[in-house]
């Protein structure tokens, strides 16, 4: 009995010029994601002898001016004092030179565990030295200097980099999982959508849901007479329309993604969902923790919040429509509360200021920041991910159903009126 | 059997409907009559429960529109005719036959069926969008007989029909109705009504002001043109002149010797006339004027 109804409702919603305007459009973004932005990616720790060969004769040839000039300050009868950055190189260089020879020894062969293995020893070592030690002959690549907040990001960035490429060994000791220079780098296609599915992106993503679901009601007027007196519920029609634009919206995702791993995985290889990442959990006992997880984990897990969260907008864009009668406005209701948080709140040190934040349903719209962590560490608020933003999605899921079940319960406000 | 008790309705102070009481019996058509704006759609509205009345209800089968429950339960037995420019353009029309068929749970009667008897077979397939004005109105017609619900409520269902159709939809009607369904019909094609309505009402200032039962119209009129040698012939008798200058004399009120005598002065005064029973079109003359 609904079946051709839902089928009717699809067809309709396929084939609304503002529908396929939107589908445009996101095809259009996934292209240029792939095609462009993916592959001008910047990697801030690249696995390339180049550089790392480059510095490895620069510090050698340092090494060599401050054990001379150390020999020199030892000499009997002068009274010199050694530069502290000789004093250093000295008794750092060896160490990381030695990390060099071996890194560079693995890119030659292509020993990817083996690189995996020294890099990851170099890059803490080398954080230890600059962020605990103060040690200046050593800096954090210039690249993390964007956010006015270097020390910091550098710091983050190379913990995560080598608690990534331990996890990455871990996984090739467990389950086999070959290792190669696009898997160190993260450039394969599903380490490199995992990695841009946050922030904007995914806020982009949840407006064109509700977009998509704007009119999925109000549409109805067009059909008046044909829709009126249907005998089916006001419920039964709404949860039908929801199915709708979920099954539109995950064709258009779907296809999005299909369009980004064929245009991605030909360059760079697919990945593996067996390959594993890591998820920052925060400072927990003034310890920055990283979790091991494998990618389909992270994906499961983002899968779980993007139904979450695509139901959330739908049933609210969908009450908006109802009460406020206007598609339009209704679409930009939930837009702007979809990305209320990163526009009011989403700065640096905010949730230690204010962790009643840790509560609100906004502070996980982007999935993909919670997921990664990379939400607690821009909050300075551990455990900000999965587990902790379930809970409000799901009552503000919560309250949304009651709201609706409460409007559809009123007889003078209609889903749609011929006038309207 | 459908009720609609003391039902009241009106917009600010326009008084649609005026305390209505009606009752619909399974397997008759009832023609609704009124002039436009006068109360006809406003009574199906209020029968789908589109419009709540002030005062009163309605009643099928002892459910009234009291809960949503009510009302999908009243909706799956009262059909109503849609209107053609709601159609879905880009839908064909077997896909709207379906939709109702399905919406309604009709397994009896086979959408192929529908499309034969209506003759549709040669556009049914076709995007809704190619149709013509008439080819819509049938299949306007076509959903609420795919819905197959025991109440259709048909809002001039004839317009924008040929004769052909209005003959092949009247056809329709009158198997509907041996097949028990109640059927009622805002129309102002008033022939057809004429020809196919079991009942007709008139509407008029809120109230039925004629609820004519139109297959038991036994009274027969002498029926004349109204001119000034006429209105002098009748001077002594009971007649009436409809707004149209048709004058009416209704038979029974004439004794048999009297009437022979009046036929015989109209031979001689060369004035048309006939003996008939009162059509609804003179019906619809008489009230609206």
């Amino acid at each position: 009995m609904k079946w051709r109804y839902f089928l009717f409702q699809l067809k309709a919603f396929l084939i609304n010029p503002k529908n396929i305007g939107l589908f445009i459009a996101t095809v259009i973004m996934s292209l240029y994601f792939s095609l462009v932005s993916v592959p001008n990616r910047q990697v801030i720790e690249q696995v390339d002898a180049k550089p790392i060969g480059k510095e490895y004769i620069d510090d050698t040839a340092f090494l060599k001016v401050a054990r001379q000039e150390i020999a020199y300050s030892k000499k009997p009868g002068y009274d010199y004092i050694p530069s502290k950055g000789a004093v250093d190189a000295v008794s750092t260089y060896p160490q990381v030179l030695s990390y060099d020879k071996k890194i560079l020894l693995a890119i030659k062969k292509k020993a990817w565990d083996a690189y995996a293995k020294y890099a990851s020893a170099r890059y803490q070592y080398i954080d230890e030295l600059i962020f605990v030690e103060g040690n200046q002959n050593f800096l954090y690549p210039a690249a993390y200097n964007q956010n006015d907040n270097f020390k910091q990001d550098g710091h983050f960035g190379y913990q995560r980099t080598y608690h990534l490429y331990n996890a990455l060994l871990a996984g090739k000791k467990d389950k086999q999982t070959e290792l190669n220079k696009n898997i160190l780098e993260e450039r394969t296609a599903l380490q490199v959508i995992q990695n841009s599915l946050s922030g904007w992106t995914v806020l982009i993503m949840v407006v064109i849901v509700c977009f998509f679901a704007a009119d999925i009601v109000t549409n109805d007027r067009k059909y008046y007479t044909v829709l009126e007196n249907i005998p089916l519920s006001k419920r039964t029609i709404l949860w039908l329309k929801t199915g709708v634009v979920e099954v539109g919206v995950l064709l258009d995702f779907v296809v999005a993604g299909i369009i980004a791993l064929l245009c991605i995985a030909p360059r760079y290889g697919l990945g593996s969902l067996r390959l594993n990442t890591v998820d920052y959990l925060g400072k927990i006992n003034f310890k920055a923790t990283f979790r091991t997880e494998t990618l389909g984990m992270y994906y499961l897990q983002f899968i779980i919040f993007a139904i979450i969260i695509s139901f959330i907008f739908i049933r609210l864009t969908i009450l908006l429509s109802i009460v406020l009668r206007n598609e339009y406005v209704a679409g930009m209701l939930s837009s702007l509360f979809a990305i209320s948080a990163k526009m009011l709140y989403f700065s640096l040190g905010m949730g230690f200021v204010y962790p009643f934040l840790e509560k609100w349903p906004m502070t996980y719209f982007s999935i993909g920041d919670s997921i990664t962590g990379n939400l607690a560490y821009l909050m300075d608020a551990p455990g900000w991910g999965f587990t902790a933003g379930l809970g409000p999605l799901i009552c503000l899921a919560l309250v949304i159903e009651i709201l609706l079940f409460l409007f559809t319960q009123i007889k003078s406000i209609p889903l749609v009126r011929r006038g309207d | 059997m459908l009720k609609i008790k003391d039902v009241t309705l009106a917009f600010g102070k326009n008084v649609v409907l005026d305390d209505v009481n009606l009752e619909f019996k399974q397997g008759e058509i009832v023609g609704l009559v009124a002039p436009n704006g006068t109360g006809k759609s406003t009574l199906i509205n209020v029968i789908l429960h589109n419009l709540t009345p002030q005062k009163g209800f309605v009643e099928y089968e002892n459910t009234r529109y009291q809960t949503q429950k009510d009302t999908i339960k009243l909706h799956q037995e009262i059909c109503s005719f849609p209107e053609q420019s709601d159609l879905f353009p880009f839908m064909t029309g077997r896909d709207h036959l379906n939709l109702y068929a399905d919406l309604w749970h009709n397994s009896e009667k086979p959408v192929e069926q529908i499309i034969t008897d209506l003759q549709m077979e040669n556009y049914v397939d076709k995007k809704v969008q190619t149709y013509s004005l008439g080819m819509k109105q049938r299949l306007c017609f076509a959903m609420v007989v795919a819905a197959d619900s025991p109440v259709m409520l048909l809002d001039e269902v004839m317009n924008g029909l040929d004769p052909q159709n209005v003959a092949l939809i009247s056809q329709m009607l009158l198997k509907l109705k041996d097949e028990n369904k109640l059927i009622i019909m805002a129309s102002h094609l008033l022939s057809n009504l004429q020809q196919y309505a079991d009942r007709v009402l008139f509407m008029g200032k809120g109230h039925i002001i004629e609820d004519l039962d139109n297959k038991k119209q036994n009274k027969r009129y002498l029926k004349m043109q109204s001119t000034p040698e006429t209105t002098k012939l009748l001077a002594n008798y009971d007649y009436e002149t409809l707004p149209n200058n048709l004058i009416l004399v209704p038979l029974e009120k004439i004794e048999q010797d009297k009437l022979t005598q009046l036929i015989a002065s109209l031979v001689r005064a060369d004035i048309q006339y006939a003996v008939e029973r009162i059509d609804i079109e003179d019906l619809f003359n008489k009230f609206y004027d």
